[in-house]
């Protein structure tokens, strides 16, 4: 099996990941450390997909989710979400915004996944959408539960939860318009990918 | 559109502008907007002589049908849990009213396809809804959705509803039936 292209960008997230565990860990921040653990294994995912040749994901969506990983990561040690009011509204367009490729990529690649679902071209677009909000809602409701269950204050408001969300639908809206006339080419790239895995 | 669809429609109808009028009353403004989606999506079928099936139409008249009445009997605590709790079920079939006749006419899309796009409609659906409500109050000063609790509660049984209710159908093998197919629709 060939190497997986982004290893080196996978690393530097892992070191740049372990970095803000250990500064989690002095300052005795436990909601920081857990988000620096949960960023470096996710940022093992497209490592493992590519392991199991289901999935190269190109190296700029590696990087960019990586960098939105980090983004929330220094945003909780560093107290960011409550310095700076637009970190919030940046972390959350920038994540709906890769989210969103990378969910495009995969409905793009269903038929070959799963070839019992058949979903025409046309149909990715509004899926996209509607997939990006599936994981909105489900990070808000999360949210919600861990505020409930543990007395955290992950939702500062309903301001700020309806903010989330419309950010939420505006990236997954922008990825969705810009795909309609990329929808062949992304197509033939997804494919690529499958093949390369 | 024969007159079992006919009377189907109907009581469907029937069911939706009852629960819108209560909706309204009570007011329960997040079933008000998935009351008048039901109205419209009725009257647009008997309009436009397409039938949804059997299954289809079940699943639109029962919480239409069951939110009023039992939020009547149980009085005004109960009503945003009511609404809550069978709101996904009526926009699951709403959902499907949309995109499962497309989706069966194109023939190129397998039943996970309709499974799977009328679950990501539904709470998309759901959360278009609530966000509505929310700029609606920030545009009017009014007060709809109060509070935190008020948008998170209902999108929570939503998203947990819409995931039993795919189940559901799935394990009953209903995908096709939900698009309407004569030999189940009857």
């Amino acid at each position: 099996m060939s190497r997986y292209n982004g290893r080196p960008i996978v690393w530097a997230f892992e070191i740049s990941f372990l970095v803000t565990l250990a500064a989690s860990i002095a300052i005795d921040g436990p909601y920081p450390a857990a988000t620096s653990l949960v960023g470096a294994g996710i940022m093992l995912s497209p490592w493992a997909l590519h392991r199991a040749g289901i999935l190269d994901l190109p190296w700029p969506v590696t990087a960019a989710a990586g960098t939105v990983m980090l983004l929330h990561t220094l945003g909780i040690l560093l107290q960011l979400y409550d310095r700076l009011w637009w970190w919030d509204t940046m972390t959350h367009l920038m994540a709906t915004i890769i989210i969103a490729m990378v969910t495009s990529l995969a409905l793009l690649s269903f038929d070959v996944l799963a070839p019992e679902v058949r979903m025409p071209l046309r149909a990715v677009p509004a899926a996209t959408l509607a997939a990006v909000v599936l994981m909105g809602v489900i990070w808000e409701v999360l949210e919600f539960a861990f505020d409930g269950a543990l007395g955290l204050n992950m939702q500062y408001s309903l301001d700020d939860t309806a903010t989330d969300l419309t950010f939420d639908i505006l990236g997954g809206g922008l990825v969705s318009v810009v795909m309609v006339p990329l929808l062949g080419t992304m197509g033939r790239a997804s494919r690529r990918m499958l093949h390369q895995g | 559109m024969t007159p079992t669809d006919r009377g189907g429609l109907s009581v469907v109808l029937l069911l939706g502008v009852t629960s819108l009028a209560w909706a309204f009353l009570a007011p329960q403004p997040y079933w008000a907007i998935l009351s008048a989606a039901a109205v419209t999506l009725t009257i647009r079928s008997i309009v436009a002589d397409r039938p949804y099936g059997a299954i289809t139409m079940s699943l639109a008249a029962l919480p239409l049908f069951i939110v009023p009445s039992l939020g009547i009997l149980a009085g005004p605590p109960s009503w945003s849990f009511l609404a809550g709790l069978m709101a996904p079920v009526l926009l699951y079939s709403l959902t499907s009213m949309v995109i499962a006749r497309p989706i069966e006419e194109d023939g190129r899309y397998g039943t996970g396809a309709l499974l799977f796009l009328t679950l990501l409609g539904t709470i998309a659906g759901g959360t278009l809804a609530l966000l509505s409500l929310y700029y609606i109050d920030a545009f009017l000063f009014s007060e709809l959705i109060p509070s935190n609790s008020d948008l998170m509660w209902p999108l929570s049984l939503l998203l947990l509803g819409a995931i039993a209710t795919s189940a559901g159908i799935k394990a009953a093998g209903l995908e096709r039936a939900m698009a309407g197919e004569k030999e189940v629709s009857g």
